[in-house]
């Protein structure tokens, strides 16, 4: 569906808990979530951070789709806020 | 490790008098399985049929299907670690089986008084029927003897209490019925050796297995478990002798449990143990890791753990779809890294006539696959005489139903282990 939209000149990021599955399949910009159940946020954490988390991943997002690339590219999102899972995601 | 698995061939299952197997007929005193089974209060209704190979029959709401076997010599019971049975460890001693017969779990999911519960995977039945002849005899069912006990359980039980209560009857019925042959001699015998075989080129077999603990919970007794355990878990080593006596119990939408007893990749390369290689044995691969970095962590075990039995090749079989297919070509990616040449043993993706790829994803690493096919019947279904699996059959079930075609999320057959029989008729 990504490179569909992307045919049309509409930039597209896919957020994900896999990255290798849209990466392989050629989506050219790949944002890396959480994980499969909860890919923007994570409920374990308290109801800030997990907003932190959100709203980092979703930065990431944005900064992709204003990001020229040639190739399938991964996004990682930075400056995580303190999260097992994000840690372990990276 | 030894074991001597005495088979007792089944040609044809009838009601009778009294229990008992003679000369290839097993017979069934229907009231004594109707006990068997209805001692269960949960279970309020039970039918049961008899599905012969070539009849005109239609089985539909398959939860599972089970082989009867009964362990003579050697510790532990078949079928272990499930609904309360021993975790002792199986595969050495003696076991004797039903052979040519299955008993067939029916239940119609939307006995379940949640929602939500009806559409989970694990509760969901293998799929959505098997025909016994015609074009749609391509499945292991087709073969075998079916003995199906349909049943319904009292309304507003949980979907692990569902569970739980129709395969307990149903392994009370499989006991039952191998008890029959436990002293009898066996009129065929196999002797499986596991102990090295220096000198052979050193195998494995593995075996990608999903997990529902993601959305199940680790307790959860639904999906596929080893000696009862269905969680996520590093990968398991088992010797092919514990297959056979039903270490895997395999039931739901992801498969059934008679398939890992007469699993054809085990059979094969346990028989060729000690003759054309040496048979280290199965790993199980527990497959849903829910991050790309479990996924990673969990092939890189699976290496390990090949390489360090030694191994210097591996059939390798997916439980494929979604992102489930990532860990297969991670574990193909991870042996070959690790120097095991690997087989990729998968069903394949509908092509769309050449216009997208035959797997989900690949690596560079994926250099010998075997396909089984895409899973589909592409011929229509005839109309059928009986139906079994379902109380009040909405007559729409006997009619004909339209070819299937295989794709994503839709199969008639998902022949993950090479049974074959679809190979003649796709290809």
């Amino acid at each position: 569906m990504a490179k569909e939209i992307e045919r049309f000149g509409i930039p597209v990021a896919v957020l994900t808990a896999i990255p290798m599955i849209p990466l392989s399949v050629g989506a050219s910009r790949v944002v890396r979530g959480i994980r499969v159940e909860h890919v923007c946020g994570d409920p374990r954490l308290s109801h800030e951070l997990d907003r932190a988390v959100t709203r980092n991943i979703v930065a990431t997002a944005l900064r992709a789709v204003q990001t020229e690339v040639d190739s399938p590219t991964l996004f990682e999102p930075a400056n995580a806020p303190a999260s097992s899972e994000s840690a372990h995601a990276s | 490790m030894r074991l001597e698995l005495g088979s007792f061939p089944v040609t044809d299952v009838v009601f009778g008098s009294s229990t008992g197997w003679d000369a290839g007929v097993l017979r069934i005193a229907r009231q004594e399985i109707e006990g068997l089974v209805l001692t269960d209060r949960n279970i309020s209704r039970l039918d049961i049929q008899i599905v012969h190979p070539g009849d005109s029959a239609r089985i539909i709401n398959m939860r599972d299907r089970i082989e009867p076997r009964v362990k003579v010599k050697g510790p532990g019971v078949t079928y272990p670690g499930v609904f309360g049975r021993p975790v002792t460890r199986v595969g050495t001693g003696v076991t004797h089986r039903l052979g040519g017969m299955n008993i067939v779990q029916c239940a119609d999911p939307s006995q379940l008084s949640s929602e939500e519960e009806r559409t989970w995977p694990p509760l969901r039945p293998v799929r959505s029927f098997t025909d016994m002849s015609g074009p749609g005899a391509i499945t292991p069912s087709s073969t075998v003897v079916n003995l199906c006990l349909t049943m319904e359980t009292r309304r507003g039980l949980p979907g692990e209490d569902w569970h739980a209560a129709l395969s307990s009857a149903t392994l009370r019925v499989a006991d039952r019925l191998a008890e029959t042959v436990r002293h009898l001699t066996p009129p065929e015998t196999e002797v499986f050796e596991s102990d090295p075989a220096p000198g052979l080129p050193r195998v494995v077999s593995i075996f990608n297995l999903a997990s529902d603990e993601w959305f199940c919970g680790a307790r959860s007794v639904l999906g596929t478990s080893v000696y009862g355990q269905t969680r996520l878990s590093a990968p398991w080593l088992l010797s092919a002798t514990e297959l056979i006596d039903g270490a895997v119990y395999h039931s739901g939408h992801s498969g059934n449990t008679a398939t890992m007893t007469n699993n054809p990749v085990v059979l094969r390369m346990a028989r060729s143990h000690g003759r054309d290689c040496d048979y280290a044995g199965v790993l199980i691969q527990r497959t849903n890791w829910t991050t790309q970095a479990e996924k990673e962590m969990a092939a890189d075990r699976l290496a390990h753990l090949a390489s360090s039995l030694g191994a210097q090749g591996a059939v390798l079989t997916t439980d494929i779809r979604g992102q489930r297919f990532v860990e297969t070509i991670l574990g193909v990616q991870a042996c070959e890294r690790a120097g095991i040449k690997t087989v990729l043993l998968t069903p394949e993706e509908d092509d769309e006539n050449g216009g997208a790829p035959p797997l989900l994803i690949t690596a560079s690493e994926v250099v010998s696959v075997v396909s089984t096919g895409t899973g589909g019947q592409e011929l229509s279904f005839p109309a059928v005489k009986v139906v079994a699996g379902v109380f009040d059959p909405d007559p729409a079930v006997f009619g004909p139903q339209p070819g299937i075609h295989g794709q994503y999320g839709q199969s008639y057959f998902n022949d993950i282990y090479g049974v074959g029989r679809q190979g003649c008729v796709d290809h």
